[in-house]
């Protein structure tokens, strides 16, 4: 099955843990933009949608559906989003983008966190990505000394500002066998707006297809 | 002696815990504006001086010292500033003057952070003065509903933008009996950028003039 095959597979199985009426909240990426297809194609319609990027929120319009604004919401049912790595507690590291606050945000909000991925996402022990870490611009050569204590490499992001006005830093390298642990020492890094580590944020549910098309739920 | 005479008295006696030719970092508000004062006075040079807010580094630039980037001096030496509260252990409450984010990159930057307050600004226990936060302006209401969890009342500091770009939520009511613990609580939360208690970046030094005028050093 070729890669495309696969996405649109995986995206009609999460598709299936999703019902109408609900606020949704849709994440970044090829995934996403997925996902939207055959959301479309479905006729579902729900309460609300909230997106977290431009590019989402494009796709979402050109299905016809209305972006409902973020601010208004007190709540969110179910966030929809995929990862660039999963452990097996559904810790993730995500993103890389420039919307991971946004990201962070949703999944922190969501009564429920879909993740859909792909299996080649799972890992035993996060790190196999950088993980990206935002920062206020003042303090990056700060927040970069701080990481190499940590054992990580930063590599600042040259040129990208996040939606927030912040900076980015890529870290190779970090020890991430507690990811809760490293996740609340990077936050407590003065000058560190958000990590690309969600632990306290995992995934509360995960749809996963293998290269043979097989899917799993967990 | 009234407020004012209670503040130029001690902010000439930081003079005495800071050296020529080092990096000096600058803090904001009423006594450290005072402190700019005795500076200009006193004629000492610095190697570079770095500032925590837009009105410091004017401030310092009226005084003829020119400011640098911290991103291009890497340690701070000493870290001169104010304080909302300052409990026995020398953690403080920072923040009422919105430039808290920088105040504490700065903080913790430095080897030496030396705090000089008035008296009034000495507490046994943190949080009578409302507790600053700093969000992400699209995470204003989830953070406050978490802030509300954690047994505060946070309120809105309405139409103040930090240097940042963000907003500044005061949170009333909170009992601050274990700053180091609540400080990474609120720093855990997505959306909050920096929260106004220094435990991990706590004073030093800490230099209080007393309504007698007498310069109190712990």
């Amino acid at each position: 099955m070729d890669q495309q095959a696969l996405k649109r597979r995986v995206v009609q199985a999460a598709l299936q843990h999703i019902e109408e009426g609900i606020v949704l909240g849709l994440g970044s990426g090829s995934t996403v933009l997925c996902f939207i297809e055959v959301l479309k194609e479905s006729g579902k319609r729900f309460k609300r949608i909230v997106s977290s990027s431009e590019e989402t929120t494009r796709a979402l319009q050109a299905a016809g559906y209305e972006i409902s604004d973020f601010h208004a919401l007190a709540a969110m049912d179910v966030y929809v989003d995929s990862a660039s790595e999963i452990d097996p507690q559904k810790c993730l590291i995500k993103g890389g983008g420039d919307g991971l606050m946004e990201e962070k945000l949703f999944a922190a909000m969501a009564g429920t966190f879909l993740c859909i991925a792909d299996s080649s996402k799972k890992v035993d022990v996060l790190g196999g990505v950088p993980v990206a870490v935002e920062a206020v611009p003042m303090a990056r050569h700060y927040v970069a000394r701080e990481l190499i204590k940590l054992g990580g490499e930063p590599r600042w992001r040259e040129g990208v500002v996040t939606t927030n006005g912040n900076e980015i830093l890529d870290v190779d390298s970090l020890d991430i066998h507690d990811p809760s642990a490293l996740e609340q020492t990077l936050n407590s890094i003065a000058g560190v707006v958000t990590t690309g580590i969600f632990a306290r944020e995992c995934a509360d549910r995960v749809v996963m297809i293998d290269p043979d098309g097989e899917i799993t739920v967990w | 002696m009234d407020q004012q005479e209670l503040k130029k008295r001690v902010a000439n006696a930081a003079l005495q815990h800071i050296e020529e030719d080092i990096v000096l970092g600058v803090g904001s508000g009423s006594t450290v504006l005072c402190f700019v004062e005795a500076l200009k006075a006193s004629g000492m040079r610095f190697k570079e001086v770095v500032s925590s807010s837009e009105e410091t580094t004017r401030a310092l630039q009226a005084a003829g010292y020119p400011v640098s980037d911290l991103n291009a001096v890497g340690e701070v030496d000493i870290y001169v500033d104010g304080a909302d509260e300052i409990d026995p252990n020398k953690c403080l409450i920072k923040g009422g003057g919105a430039a808290l984010t920088r105040e504490k990159i700065l903080a913790a930057a430095a080897v030496n952070f030396v705090c000089i307050a008035d008296r009034s600004k000495v507490v046994a226990c943190l949080g009578r003065f409302p507790l600053p936060v700093e969000v992400i302006p699209m995470a204003r209401s989830y953070v406050a509903r978490e802030l509300v969890k954690l047994g505060g009342e946070p309120r809105w500091r309405e139409g103040v933008v930090t240097d940042n770009g963000n907003w500044i939520l005061d949170v009333h009511y909170l009992k601050i009996s274990d700053p180091v613990a609540l400080e990474a609580a609120i720093n855990g939360i997505a959306g909050v950028v920096t929260v106004g208690i220094f435990s991990k970046e706590r004073a030093d030094l800490v230099l209080i003039s007393e309504a007698d005028g007498a310069i109190r050093v712990w």
